[in-house]
């Protein structure tokens, strides 16, 4: 499919911008497999529709909440409703080429760059969101499928706040037809300026035909808080491709992974952190409960540059396996150029304790539930964790949580 | 109750427990005694049916129902509780959430029946909110074993090391609940793995075997608890 896209350019009348891309993605070409057990050719090389026509209505009908509810439908932008107007948010829906000058665009992987070629080629437009000093703001985005036929979507979403702001991102799915392929290829693109924070959720609900590449890139300005928490419960193949970069010093990141899978689900996680001023403070936390035939990997890579100090980087993989055709990658990294750091990595593959599960079949608990004590017992330290209820309401997290555990019953 | 006839395990192509015969009568406290590494632990997983325990020969009957092909779940269910010598530590839930959810009746009075067993015990009541016997000291973790069997209720309970690690008072606590469990429910039967000769002191026991190398080589009454401590095990495993 890449081969295609490339001929198809060099066939093409050639821009500068074009023509920058182009040696990117040339480049990039071999390494975009991330190491040489991914999965993603398999994925990609599927046949989908490009061009797909704006013609589908959303007969879905959805509950807006509060403040920003923005629409994807068949991966068009489709609808935005804003609950509680204020002149605090601008959104506009421009063509990609207006804010080139605004964005960083060199250190993007293979897929980001086809987004953006996609999204140039079809004339389509892409999502800016502008919020301004002081604010809280949630944002909702929806992406609706009702598509008859398999289809490749690239969508694009360029987040800006200035100081001082919150923000809550909610990603929500909704899947009409089942039994059709679609890859979802998406980049979001956040901004924190100072003092900011901003959580990010993402508990997909997705059905087994769903495939997607998520490209996160987020740039923190001095003082910015940001907190991702992802759920991999029933998608059937993701790639996740999360860059985080400190711009600024005094910055933080969390990042709470929980993966459970089962029957024949991928999911690959790739989480690249660069320390580029001082004091700054990330966590990586990654549990993944994996069965029957399912495929997991989780690269992580911290890098701190020469001339930083005091920063703390800290990353922590858990993995249980609980079937012998399981198959499960890891590469935990660190590049450290500077000596005034605090950076360590853990990593555990295994299997269940034995030992607690006999313990507690004594107890007249039968294995199932045992199993299940054992494993929330683990993914109890995550999911209520401390800095996520700090910033959100119990409620919600009630909510997340009970997801959790009606997959966890299924893989027992 | 318990009928052990011609037991052989193995774990791995090892015996571990040779030709060993017992039985247990409702009602009656057995106290199982030997040097370290003889077995007795051994035969408390195999009562309870843990993971490669295999039966190699012989039978295990509990209230005339063979249990050699049942797993440790359905043991438990038919009655039978075992104490562990070393607790584990479950991070994550509370003690009380733990607790609730071995009622298996009278679900809406359980906050009282616990609260009770805890001035009983002299467990600390903020006890329960932390972690199931995460950070708790040795004594605790035992009360908290003690707790547990009062809840479940079982017909026969086998305490492993139940007097290892604890104070005096503690000592007095614990068996003065196990006498009341008794008073309470005359037909259950106990087999206490010890090392203590001065348990007589805190319970009277129906008899007390010697366990060396997977085997019961004597069983007796109180006097035998007398030449353990004169002679020491050696001398009475050379007689």
């Amino acid at each position: 499919m890449i081969n295609k896209i490339i001929n198809f350019l060099k066939k093409k009348k050639k821009n500068n911008f074009l023509n920058f891309v182009l040696k990117k993605i040339i480049k990039l070409k071999k390494k975009y497999l991330y190491n040489k057990y991914s999965k993603i050719n398999n994925i990609i090389n599927k046949k989908y529709n490009f061009f797909l026509k704006k013609n589908y209505k959303n007969k879905i009908k959805i509950k807006y909440k509060k403040d920003i509810n923005i629409l994807f439908l068949n991966g068009f932008f489709y609808k935005k409703k804003i609950i509680n107007k204020n002149k605090y948010i601008k959104i506009k829906n421009e063509i990609f080429n207006n804010f080139k000058k605004n964005i960083n665009i060199n250190n993007y992987n293979i897929f980001s760059y086809l987004n953006i070629i996609y999204s140039i080629l079809n004339k389509e437009k892409s999502i800016f969101i502008f919020i301004k000093k002081k604010k809280k703001i949630k944002l909702n985005l929806f992406f609706i499928y009702n598509n008859l036929c398999s289809i490749f979507t690239n969508i694009k979403i360029f987040i800006f706040l200035e100081e001082k702001c919150y923000l809550e991102i909610n990603e929500k799915y909704f899947i009409k037809k089942k039994k059709i392929y679609i890859l979802n290829n998406l980049l979001i693109n956040i901004f924190l300026n100072k003092k900011c924070k901003v959580i990010y959720f993402r508990n997909s609900k997705k059905n087994n035909y769903f495939n997607s590449i998520n490209n996160i890139y987020i740039y923190q300005k001095k003082k910015s808080n940001f907190i991702l928490y992802d759920i991999f419960l029933k998608e059937k193949f993701t790639l996740n491709n999360v860059y985080i970069n400190f711009l600024g010093n005094n910055s933080l990141s969390r990042i709470y992974n929980i993966v459970l899978a089962n029957k024949k689900q991928i999911i690959e996680n790739n989480i690249i952190i660069y320390n580029k001023k001082n004091n700054c403070n990330s966590k990586q936390y990654y549990i993944g409960i994996f069965n029957n035939r399912s495929y997991g990997i989780i690269n992580g890579l911290i890098k701190i540059n020469k001339e930083t100090k005091n920063n703390i980087s800290f990353q922590n993989y858990k993995n249980f396996i609980l079937s012998n055709k399981v198959f499960f990658y890891s590469k935990p990294q660190l590049n450290i150029f500077s000596n005034n750091v605090k950076c360590s990595h853990g990593l555990t593959i295994g299997q269940i304790d034995k030992n607690i599960i006999f313990y507690l079949q004594t107890r007249s608990i039968n294995t199932k539930n045992s199993k299940l004590i054992f494993f929330l017992s683990i993914l109890l330290k995550l999911m209520y964790n401390k800095y996520i209820i700090s910033m959100c309401k119990i409620k919600k997290i009630k909510k997340l949580n009970k997801k959790i555990i009606n997959k966890l019953k299924k893989i027992c | 109750m318990l009928i052990i006839k011609n037991l052989y395990v193995k774990i791995k192509n090892n015996l571990i427990i040779k030709k060993l015969n017992l039985k247990i009568n409702k009602g009656e406290i057995h106290i199982l005694m030997g040097p370290n590494g003889s077995g007795k632990s051994s035969l408390s997983y195999t009562i309870t049916r843990k993971v490669n325990y295999n039966i190699y020969k012989g039978k295990i009957k509990f209230n005339n129902k063979l249990i050699n092909k049942l797993n440790t779940y359905e043991v438990s269910k038919l009655g039978i509780f075992l104490s562990f010598q070393y607790p584990i530590e479950i991070y994550g839930i509370t003690m009380f959430n733990f607790l609730k959810n071995l009622f298996k009746k009278n679900k809406n009075k359980y906050i009282k029946y616990i609260f009770k067993l805890c001035n009983k015990l002299d467990i600390n009541k903020k006890y329960l909110n932390r972690y199931f016997n995460y950070g708790f000291s040795g004594g605790e973790k035992k009360k908290n074993e003690i707790l547990q069997m009062l809840i479940l209720k079982p017909k026969f309970s086998i305490l492993d090391e139940i007097d290892s690690g604890l104070d005096i008072d503690s000592l007095k606590i614990i068996f003065n609940n196990i006498k009341y469990y008794i008073k309470k429910k005359k037909d259950s039967s106990f087999l206490i793995i010890t090392h203590n000769t001065n348990i007589i002191n805190y319970i009277k026991p129906n008899f007390i075997h010697i366990l060396y190398n997977g085997k019961i080589i004597k069983t007796g009454n109180l006097h035998l608890l007398n030449k353990i401590n004169k002679y020491g095990y050696k001398n009475i495993i050379n007689f």
